[in-house]
């Protein structure tokens, strides 16, 4: 990485739900965050964090109490009318996306987007076909009803139906939850093609560290309304007890990896997947022979 | 946003109405109606807003919360207040004369009397229904109030079961709603400009996806009261079962002894002469 630019910014923005009535809560409290192009950085926190709000900020669902949001460089609100443009480059992927397909056939529902971007029948059509490869759903599933699909299924063409705008920008909240692990490994593979390929900007939330140490280049941890700590993937999960007081978790590797170092056995580097581990092991066993 | 409404809203709390019986509450309110609507004399709509302000202070809910309430039938209250201004005609000189048009005293009298009989029983029926009494307590006195019927075979408690459930899953619904119109949003849906016809279009992104998961949980919890073993009412006994207290007796009596002092005082005040009558 040589050259970096942030791609999409919180500037300072405040969200306040229902100002003026009993029910009025801050959702975020002056958070300022910014994405760098072609990075995937991880968003995690507790839940009523600020997290899901925060997702919806980034296209326009949601417009700042106070604050602006910056897509290179520009707010997107300058011109409020047009906020439907924004929507096109920053796709956002919805928890539980299985619940919005609604068309006769995958192949249209997947259009959707495309469609109301005024492509033309062949570009939709391409970029339909594109989308499918990306989260691995077969040709022959496409022409079939969304509802005759499995729920792993339709999770995938939900999400293909937002990559077929694509988007400079991907946001996705908990995309592989109640996934199985195989499903949770293609669709977390795909959506990493979709950045080398596509140089996207990903933002992913999850509430899974393991996911986070092993797609993520970087993390922003939220609490309570504010950014509690962003950094690299290595420097959040080395501050384990940090995490642990805003009720969060490290993966499961960096509980071994910290549970054997306090066993005396000092394995090197910070191991928060499962390879670093393997290799650390090995580097371990090697140097101290076989006991 | 559909979830700022509060016409038909429960506020949780412990006042003294809260506490009454949903069956007693039921009664008096329709009680309350009677009396609201035989209300003649000025006199009796004076006692009748002096009832409601102190039914609304028994409620413990915040006077403006219900004012708010008041909102959505603004548009029908100077709709019904022109229309009675217009066309109610006198034995008086009218008071404007222009052209056709001819208004009376007794027809502004009788807009605003009206306008305030509507406000009175907006008021008087939210404070004692559905502001106070939970939707589920309130079905269950509609049960047991329906219960004689049960008798000439009205499947009361089915009827009764279908209400709750509806009146549940309203949240359930709103919030649903708004989840699939933000992500066909996402996908650059567009349901604010073009024809009529291109914005009913539009709404079947919204409308198949939330007609398919209403399905689902339908049939969800439908296996999950079977799970349960749920045969309908028939043997059915009640966690919380309704009982009369010395409070409920009370209740009656006054709204009982209100009701009579108002059909007395329209026939006594009418009788002396005091007052003007609408």
């Amino acid at each position: 990485m040589t050259m970096t630019k942030n791609k999409i910014e919180l500037k300072d923005v405040t969200y306040i739900y229902g100002t003026g009535t009993p029910y009025q809560r801050t959702a975020l409290d002056h958070v300022s965050v910014a994405f760098e192009e072609g990075v995937t950085t991880g968003l995690i926190g507790h839940t009523g964090s600020g997290k899901s709000t925060m997702v919806q900020l980034f296209n326009g669902l949601l417009r700042p109490t106070e604050g602006q949001v910056l897509l290179d460089g520009a707010d997107i609100w300058a011109r409020p009318k047009e906020i439907r443009s924004i929507r096109f480059r920053v796709g956002l992927v919805m928890q539980y996306p299985e619940y919005q397909l609604f068309d006769e056939t995958v192949r249209s529902d997947i259009g959707f987007g495309p469609r109301n971007m005024g492509l033309s029948d062949g570009e939709v059509a391409d970029r339909v076909r594109e989308a499918a490869q990306f989260v691995s759903l077969p040709e022959e599933l496409l022409d079939k009803s969304p509802f005759d699909l499995s729920g792993g299924q339709k999770r995938r063409a939900a999400i293909a139906g937002v990559l077929a705008m694509r988007p400079e920008v991907l946001v996705l909240d908990e995309p592989a939850a109640g996934l199985d692990p195989r499903g949770r490994r293609e669709i977390l593979g795909g959506l990493s093609r979709y950045r080398s390929e596509n140089h996207a900007t990903v933002i992913l939330v999850s509430h899974s560290m393991e996911d986070m140490a092993h797609y993520c280049d970087r993390v922003i941890v939220m609490n309570q309304a504010r950014v509690y700590a962003t950094g690299s993937v290595a420097e959040i999960f080395s501050r384990a007890q940090d995490l642990a007081d805003v009720n969060l978790d490290v993966p499961q590797i960096s509980k071994i990896a910290l549970a054997l170092r306090q066993r005396g056995i000092m394995l090197e580097g910070d191991l928060y997947t499962v390879e670093a581990m393997y290799h650390a092991v090995l580097r371990y066993l090697g140097r101290e022979g076989k006991a | 946003m559909i979830s700022d409404i509060t016409l038909g809203q429960y506020f949780a709390g412990n006042s003294v109405l809260h506490r009454l019986d949903p069956r007693t509450k039921i009664i008096s309110s329709i009680l309350y109606i009677v009396a609201i609507f035989m209300a003649k004399n000025i006199f009796c709509y004076a006692l009748i807003f002096a009832g409601t302000l102190l039914l609304v202070a028994l409620s413990g809910i915040p006077l403006r919360m219900i004012l708010k309430g008041l909102k959505p039938i603004v548009f029908i209250l100077i709709f019904t207040m022109i229309l009675n201004i217009f066309w109610t005609s006198g034995d008086s000189e009218p008071l404007v004369s222009f052209w056709r048009i001819k208004i009376y005293w007794e027809g502004i009298l009788r807009a605003v009397f009206m306008a305030l009989r509507v406000i009175f029983l907006i008021i008087a029926t939210s404070v004692f229904l559905t502001y106070t009494t939970s939707p589920i307590s309130l079905t269950d006195a509609i049960e047991s109030l329906l219960g004689p019927l049960k008798k000439i075979r009205v499947p009361v408690h089915e009827f009764a079961m279908m209400m709750t459930i509806a009146l549940r899953f309203i949240p359930t619904l709103v919030e649903e709603t708004e989840k699939i119109m933000n992500a066909q949003k996402a996908r650059g849906a567009d349901f604010t400009s073009g024809s009529l016809i291109r914005r009913a279009k539009a709404l079947i992104p919204i409308l198949i996806p939330l007609f398919v998961s209403a399905f689902q949980r339908a049939f969800d919890l439908a296996n999950a009261m079977e799970c349960r073993c749920y045969r309908g009412g028939k043997g059915r006994t009640k966690l919380v079962k309704l009982q009369y207290r010395v409070r409920d007796v009370v209740a009656f009596l006054l709204v009982a002894v209100f009701l009579a002092a108002i059909i007395a005082g329209n026939r006594v005040l009418a009788a002396l002469g005091i007052g003007f009558t609408v």
